[in-house]
């Protein structure tokens, strides 16, 4: 199998992450539940994956970051619980649907939203910003990169927009989390979503998110937190009151391990490496006359991933054939973001995507031009 | 030897407390809450009365929030 779909999960994890998770696994225990020797191990297991991706995300309070599921939990407890009636969202025309969704059902609640159109390669002009908002906008909430497009967003100047209109601002950090460097602080995030399982390198089953401290959210889920038993009212002291139910342990020590790799390699590396194979792809697709590549054409303006159409040729066609006949992972389809292929002019067929991985090379690269070139051709 | 409990508001900052106390000379032990003690998460960490001061200041400096200390 050649897998170039690390935008949908990353494969392989380092070896550390398997073993991480298995060690956990066996070891048994459930964090915050009592005092037996098990039961601190695991938590101190939570403890020290906490810390790493406070030094990650340059977070000094690491009790303000929170476990979830997955980013999509996480931005649903983000947009249930910092929202009420009459609040107003802007959004950008890329997000992902698990933004949209939250936010088409909160409008049952009172809440609106916008979604701020980008250019067809998905820029977007913070200058547009200012006349989408509304005396009732309380929310910004951008993706750090589309899952589509790729197209990096300018948080930096979105943050100081933020901050300057007295905004919160969210960030969907799902595609550059563990690859760009992402400063909560100094980008004035107040709302930062992560996912453990793309490229943190965590198993899936892990994700979460920071809240700035000082900002009141409502838990979407109430229940046992191994503290304060004895009150029938969800206790109030983070990171508790907001992980409610057990953890998930070995996913989260192997998440943990997945982060001390990044920190071990270097952000800047993995950075690079990603971007070299970015770059020899959109060289040898560029050669392609009907490949049509959506989004920025340079690399350093995407994230690590392209996505692309091929004239007539369905993309779930080409991924087919990639799959079946050439064992290469990609997908097709709308992403999920169907606001995004909107935006691309992509609505009715979607396109092929290629995320390669920090474990995929030059050759994998090579291979995959080899094979399009054959589909395309009608060769095989 | 005099000893005194440490409560924090929850399990995590207990553990905080417990790595941070193990870069430390002190000498401390993990333990459950006793009953008649209501504040808290369950688990506090017992230390020679002796050392309140130094520990507490200690603690403070690293962020890590104490709900109360109790004489045992």
């Amino acid at each position: 199998m050649l897998y170039l779909d690390n935008a949908a999960t990353s494969w392989p994890k380092p070896e550390e992450v398997y073993l991480a998770h298995d060690a956990a696994l066996r070891s048994g225990g459930n964090a915050g539940r009592g005092v037996n020797q098990a039961s601190l191990a695991a938590g101190r297991q939570l403890i020290h994956t906490r810390e790493k991706l406070a030094r990650l995300f340059n977070i000094k309070k690491s009790e303000r970051i929170i476990f979830t599921q997955n980013i999509t939990e996480s931005l649903n407890v983000g947009l249930q619980g910092l929202l009420s009636a009459g609040d107003h969202v802007l959004i950008s025309s890329l997000e992902h649907n698990s933004v949209v969704r939250p936010l088409e059902y909160l409008k049952s609640r009172g809440v609106s939203y916008t979604a701020v159109p980008c250019s067809k390669e998905g820029f977007l002009d913070v200058g547009s910003l200012e006349q989408h908002l509304k005396k009732q906008t309380k929310l910004l909430v951008f993706t750090h990169a589309s899952n589509v497009l790729g197209t990096i967003l300018p948080l930096k100047e979105i943050g100081e927009f933020a901050r300057k209109k007295k905004l919160l601002f969210m960030v969907d950090a799902a595609q550059t989390a563990g690859t760009i460097p992402l400063d909560a602080e100094a980008l004035n995030i107040d709302f930062l979503a992560f996912t453990g399982h793309k490229s943190l390198l965590g198993p899936p089953g892990t994700g979460g998110f920071y809240l700035r401290e000082g900002i009141k959210l409502s838990p979407l889920i109430y229940g046992g937190t191994g503290t304060n038993s004895a009150s029938p009212a969800q206790p109030a002291v983070w990171p508790e009151a907001l992980e409610s139910g057990t953890r998930n342990v070995p996913g989260i020590a192997a998440l943990g391990a997945g982060v001390d790799y990044i920190l071990e390699q270097g952000i800047e590396k993995i950075r690079q490496h990603e971007l070299d194979l970015i770059r020899q792809l959109t060289e040898l697709l560029l050669r392609l006359p009907q490949v049509e590549i959506l989004g920025p054409r340079e690399p350093e303006q995407r994230t690590g991933l392209l996505s692309c159409t091929f004239g007539g040729l369905s993309p779930d066609y080409v991924a087919s054939q990639l799959d079946r006949k050439y064992g290469i992972i990609t997908r097709s389809g709308l992403h999920c973001a169907p606001l995004a292929h909107q935006t691309a002019g992509t609505s009715k067929d979607g396109a092929l995507r290629i995320s390669p991985g920090p474990f995929n090379t030059a050759a994998d690269i090579e291979a995959l031009s080899l094979a399009l070139t054959e589909i395309l051709a009608g060769e095989k | 030897m005099a000893e005194e409990i440490i409560i924090f508001p929850s399990v995590h900052f207990t553990l905080r407390a417990e790595e941070e106390l193990k870069k430390t000379a002190y000498a401390f032990t993990v333990v459950p809450v006793p009953p008649f003690i209501s504040e808290g998460c369950g688990l506090g960490i017992k230390i020679a009365a002796a050392d309140h001061a130094a520990l507490t200041e200690f603690l403070a400096a690293q962020g890590i929030e104490i709900t109360k200390t109790q004489q045992l």
